[in-house]
């Protein structure tokens, strides 16, 4: 049965708005930015829900959108950071703003850091990794083949595992002091 | 089954819902307003210059300065056709949001790429003939009264300055437009 745009809309709200939430904040470090950009992703999804045929999940529909709103979002903002590849990071980021960040753990702080850092694809697949989805579902949204899917997923768990050992270590270093 | 690689990052904005529909419509209406008005302050610099040239032309006729006057008249039309371009070249980018990642990323490296090339023909090109018979006519004026070689001296540096500009214009474009290409091919890759 084919669902109209309004109930398409409804149902990806209570599937997807957190999701959507955190892309936009990762995206966009200024909360208040964060929220429009949030808003902006809701408006380009309803906008274009008329043209869903179900040739795709609903899922694969909504990131391509928020994705593609938060890309374009980037593309659009003068200032910032220069953007790299994901092969160019060595080390997860230092936070830049903790204390604002206070309920989080240092970790997320940082992993938004590394994403506000990178090309947007490579953004884009971390984040997505970080939602849950497979390397063919990343694959599926993003237009990436499965191989370089692969490549960025294998990094970015790279990434992850030195900086745990590193604090682990660090930590250990500190108790035994 | 789902694994989440930090379980704590899911965990965030949980209390997200989406915008209601009724507040999107608004939102969008004011989103067409953002970007009308962005449009008017960059096309309000080329109102300003057709100003200036246009003001120029008048005060060129009513002194009988037929050529000069042509030549202005001539330059305002170029910087008409510079807008149109401009408007143009802004909106015929299709929205397309619900396409793969890539695909949208290539599409918009692929349509600045091709503006940034065609710099020359659209952004450059019609500013050319005012230009060029503006200092032509100027530089027979000043021959008449003082001869070639003094006028041709006198109009070669502000002359070698505009043609300059339009030249570094040109060709940071195209550099841009090869980085762009660049891009394009690191993107093709990936697919």
């Amino acid at each position: 049965m084919k669902h109209s745009p309004e109930q398409l809309y409804l149902e990806a709200g209570e599937q997807f708005a957190p999701a959507l939430a955190r892309l936009a904040r990762s995206f966009e470090r200024d909360a208040e930015k964060a929220r429009d950009l949030e808003q902006e992703m809701h408006c380009a999804l309803w906008s274009s829900l008329s043209r869903f045929n179900g040739e795709s999940s609903l899922k694969t529909w909504v990131y391509r959108v928020a994705h593609n709103v938060a890309a374009d979002h980037v593309a659009k903002s003068m200032r910032g950071p220069k953007r790299v590849a994901l092969e160019e990071i060595n080390n997860l980021p230092a936070a830049g703003n903790p204390e604002s960040d206070a309920a989080e753990t240092l970790v997320l702080v940082q992993v938004r850091e590394l994403i506000r850092t990178l090309a947007p694809l490579d953004a884009q697949v971390i984040i997505l990794w970080l939602e849950g989805e497979s390397g063919a579902q990343i694959a599926e949204i993003t237009g990436l083949s499965q191989g370089a899917v692969g490549v960025r997923v294998h990094r970015i768990k790279a990434l992850f595992a030195q900086h745990f050992d590193t604090s682990n270590t660090s930590s250990h270093e500190g108790a035994t002091a | 089954m789902t694994s989440y690689p930090i379980p704590q990052w899911c965990d965030m904005a949980q209390e997200a819902s989406f915008a209601d529909p009724q507040m999107i419509a608004q939102r969008a209406g004011k989103f067409e307003k953002n970007i009308n008005r962005r449009n008017w302050i960059e096309y309000a610099a080329g109102v300003l210059m057709i100003g200036l040239f246009g003001v120029g032309a008048v005060f060129a006729m009513i002194k009988a300065e037929w050529l000069i006057g042509l030549s202005l008249v001539i330059a305002v039309a170029g910087i008409v056709v510079v807008l149109w371009n401009l408007y143009r070249r802004a909106s015929n980018l299709a929205a397309h949001p619900e396409e793969p990642c890539l695909d949208h990323l290539r599409r918009q490296y692929e349509h600045q790429m091709k503006a940034l090339r065609a710099v020359p023909i659209w952004y450059i090109g019609p500013l050319v003939p005012g230009i060029v018979m503006f200092y032509i006519v100027v530089t027979a004026k000043v021959a008449e009264r003082v001869g070639w070689t003094t006028a041709l001296q006198g109009i070669w540096g502000p002359a070698a300055a505009s043609f300059g500009i339009f030249a570094l214009v040109i060709a940071a474009n195209l550099i841009a437009a090869r980085q762009l290409k660049r891009k394009i091919a690191q993107l093709d890759e990936l697919a």
